[in-house]
């Protein structure tokens, strides 16, 4: 791609502001990597409260049945480009409530679409700056992250 | 800090709020304080207050009971076709608590009727432990209920459960148990009066209480692997043992927190902006408080000592010595006082524990991997960092529980929400809500 | 059990006993110490106000069990002053069976009875707003009682 947009996806990716969308337990640990010592911030991510001025949504925690609609009302509102996390075991695929969970939307990926997964009940801070590193590499480059094994 | 104080007088009084004399005649009606115990919060006498008592509505309010306008009269003439409206908080807003969407009915800045709608974290957890193992039902408890006191979660149902089967912890288990669920406190008010300085405006609380946080949360991922939902405590004992060298650790970092506790609780005690924000903010009486129910903090900040830990003993509580810190007038300052005691006190019973910790076995013998208690039912209750929580447990006889009721603290300290708020301001009530400490894990299960 | 146990708790079978077998059909000590009452559905109102007199102002919890052919509705209170626990027990059929609301004898019992209405169907004549607590308002079916069937397909989201 031409320099302007390497330019632009540089810009992007180093400074994303995070809309804080804690739900459940996974919320503390966002808190806890947005805090002094995991320090999100030296990565350009800073908590906004609103969605109009974010445009990273980290839904961490259980979505259930009644709060469905709220995380894709947010996400309608956030404006474009805007990226998703699926933070922890519960947004991802539903985790322990997976069987017999009523009230629980299994994944969140089933209300918005999701770029990156961390996976963990909760993950620990690096884990969720992984994931955030992870992203910022699929903004820069258009694809994810070649892995070692990837063949 | 007489000076201080003077100080503080002056700027309160040239501002035309009431006098000192008012505090004293309406905290005094408090009949369930110790007498002759010394009141380790802060003495609201010495500082005036900074609104007045909450007075019986006037005949002509028609907008609920809002107490008098705390501004004098004079200034501020609300137009003749004043309407309130209803405002929608929530379900999701940037206070750290969760999802809980509160419905407030506002009369210009107060608050005139509150409707606390709760459900968003509803995840279902009496339905799937009723098709769970005992033991796999601790993995929902410290997840699915408070996810911030996860060890006392995992440790009023293993009360129960144990109480059920008839199992005995051996004595190491026990104190350690103790050792991990004090710990579990400090952290949990720590993140609770960072999070209130949060939704107060004030980041720097949130960003220092939690660099205290994790030098505990590190010794507790050292002893069982997770930070935050543990899974230690199972039937019969605890997991892991402590590895070597870890009691002194917790020592070191009790110290270290100890050791920065006066800069941080001073964020809230030496700063008049907080003191005029809270002081007489959500005032609480006593007789008030038992007639709504309330419990843990809430409660004590009232000035009513009430603790089961020491009232009605669980584990080995009765080994320790502790005080029971209570306030005077049950505002949003003397919550966040008694608050910050606690953290004080479980310091206090940390080290003795660990200074008492015998040797032994942590878990007790041939507990069943499959256990199938004989029908019956069984409740415990215990004291968690924000009120009594509780396990109702029924057996009949299987391998799974046939229903397992939870009460949860934050579910009935939400439900008194609307008694606490309504007559005080917008940024009150968030304040309010930042001082019951509702963990929507709790709430809604 | 402490001396002002004892005496609250005699006091209270006295109270309770002299309803006759209207108010309370039987009683025994459970293994953790509480006292626990049966009452018919007929009498559970007089003997929750017995109870509520005798001093048991705190409330733990009010809830349910499903026993398949009929309901136990659970309510346990307790005392400050006496630490005595009391578990107040009455049987409901599975359906029209409606039971008096204690939202006046105790504040907490206002949310516990809307989470017992959400969760079983139990209905409270007198409660003052009878809706459902945890659930989305339209939610379909009771879930905690045995009987309930998860209809929403995990697949396709159905939330509304």
């Amino acid at each position: 791609m031409h320099s302007a947009q390497q330019m632009i996806n540089w810009a992007r990716s180093r400074s994303l502001w995070q809309m804080m969308f804690g739900l459940a337990c996974c919320a503390i640990e966002m808190m806890a990597t947005n805090a002094s010592h995991y320090d999100l911030d030296r990565f350009g991510v800073m908590p906004r409260g609103s969605p109009r001025q974010s445009d990273l949504l980290i839904v961490s925690g259980t979505v259930t049945y009644k709060v469905a609609p709220m995380v894709e009302r947010v996400y309608r509102q956030m404006p474009e480009p805007r990226w998703v996390i699926a933070m922890g075991d519960c947004a991802t695929a539903g985790s322990l409530y997976y069987h017999d969970g009523y009230s629980v939307v299994k994944g969140v990926d089933q209300i918005v679409p999701v770029d990156v997964y961390v996976s963990g009940c909760p993950p620990r801070p690096e884990a969720l700056i992984d994931g955030i590193l992870e992203l910022e590499w699929i903004i820069q480059n258009g694809a994810r992250e070649p892995e070692d094994d990837d063949v | 800090m007489s000076t201080d104080d003077t100080r503080r007088d002056e700027h309160l009084d040239a501002a035309g709020h009431a006098g000192a004399s008012e505090t004293t005649a309406a905290d005094s009606g408090g009949g369930a304080v110790d007498p002759g115990a010394a009141t380790t919060a802060e003495d609201t006498a010495a500082t005036a207050p900074a609104a007045p008592p909450p007075a019986a509505p006037p005949a002509d309010e028609t907008v609920g009971n809002a107490p008098e306008r705390l501004v004098p009269e004079g200034e501020y003439e609300p137009p003749e076709d004043v309407q309130d409206f209803l405002i929608n908080i929530g379900p999701h807003h940037p206070g750290t608590h969760g999802v809980m969407r509160l419905v407030t009915r506002l009369d210009g800045e107060r608050v005139a009727g509150l409707d606390v709608r709760i459900g968003y974290m509803h995840r279902s957890l009496e339905k799937i432990v009723e098709n769970r193992s005992y033991h796999q039902v601790i993995a929902f408890t410290d997840r699915t209920a408070d996810y911030l006191a996860a060890m006392h979660n995992d440790w009023v149902y293993c009360l129960a459960a144990e109480k059920l089967m008839g199992i005995a912890v051996p004595e190491r288990a026990e104190y350690l148990r103790v050792i991990v669920g004090e710990m579990n406190r400090i952290t949990s008010h720590l993140m609770s009066v960072g999070a209130l300085g949060l939704d107060s405006g004030a980041p720097t609380y949130f960003l220092w209480t939690f660099n205290a946080r994790e030098k505990l949360v590190r010794l507790f991922e050292e002893i069982c692997g997770a930070r935050l939902t543990y899974v230690y405590m199972r039937l019969g004992g605890v997991i892991y043992d402590a590895p070597p060298g870890w009691t002194g650790r917790v020592r070191a970092a009790l110290r270290d927190v100890l050791d920065e506790f006066p800069s941080y609780r001073n964020l809230f005690h030496d700063n008049y902006i907080w003191h005029e924000r809270s002081k007489g903010v959500s005032r609480l009486t006593p007789e008030e408080a038992l007639r709504i129910g309330a419990h843990g903090p809430v409660l004590r900040s009232t000035g009513t000592r009430w603790d089961l830990r020491r009232d009605m003993p669980y584990s080995i509580y009765d080994r320790f010595e502790f005080d029971i810190p209570v306030g005077t007038t049950g505002d949003v300052y003397d919550r966040t006082e008694v608050r910050f005691q606690e953290i004080i006190e479980s310091a206090k019973i940390i080290q003795q524990a660990i200074e008492d910790l015998p040797e032994g076995p942590i878990l007790a013998p041939r507990v069943p991997r499959l256990p199938t208690p004989a029908p019956g039912e069984v409740y415990a209750r215990l004291e968690s960092p924000r009120g009594e929580i509780g396990c109702y447990l029924v057996s009949d006889g299987s391998m799974k529980p046939y229903r397992m009721k939870w009460r949860g603290a934050s579910f009935h300290n939400v439900a008194m929400l609307p008694a606490l708020s309504v007559g005080y301001t917008l940024s009150d009530l968030i304040n309010i809500v930042g001082t019951i400490d509702p963990v929507m894990g709790d709430v809604d299960r | 059990m402490n001396e002002s146990a004892h005496d609250t708790r005699s006091n209270l079978l006295e109270a309770a006993r002299r309803g006759g077998a209207t108010s309370l059909i039987g009683y025994h000590t459970a293994p953790d110490g509480a006292l626990c009452l049966l009452a018919p559905r007929s009498g559970y109102r007089r003997l929750a106000e017995a109870v509520r007199a005798a001093g048991m102002d705190r409330l733990d919890f009010l809830s349910c069990v499903d026993w398949g052919h009929h309901f136990t509705l659970v309510l346990q209170t307790y005392s400050f002053a006496s630490g005595l626990t009391v578990r107040l027990r009455t049987q409901l059929a599975r359906e029209g069976h409606e039971v008096p609301t204690v939202t006046d004898l105790w504040f907490l019992a206002d949310w516990e009875e809307r989470e017992t209405f959400d969760q079983f169907g139990i209905v409270f004549s007198g409660h003052p707003d009878l809706r459902r607590l945890l659930n989305v308002e339209s939610w379909e079916g009771h879930p905690l009682r045995k009987d309930y069937v998860d209809r929403v397909d995990i697949t396709r989201p159905q939330y509304f």
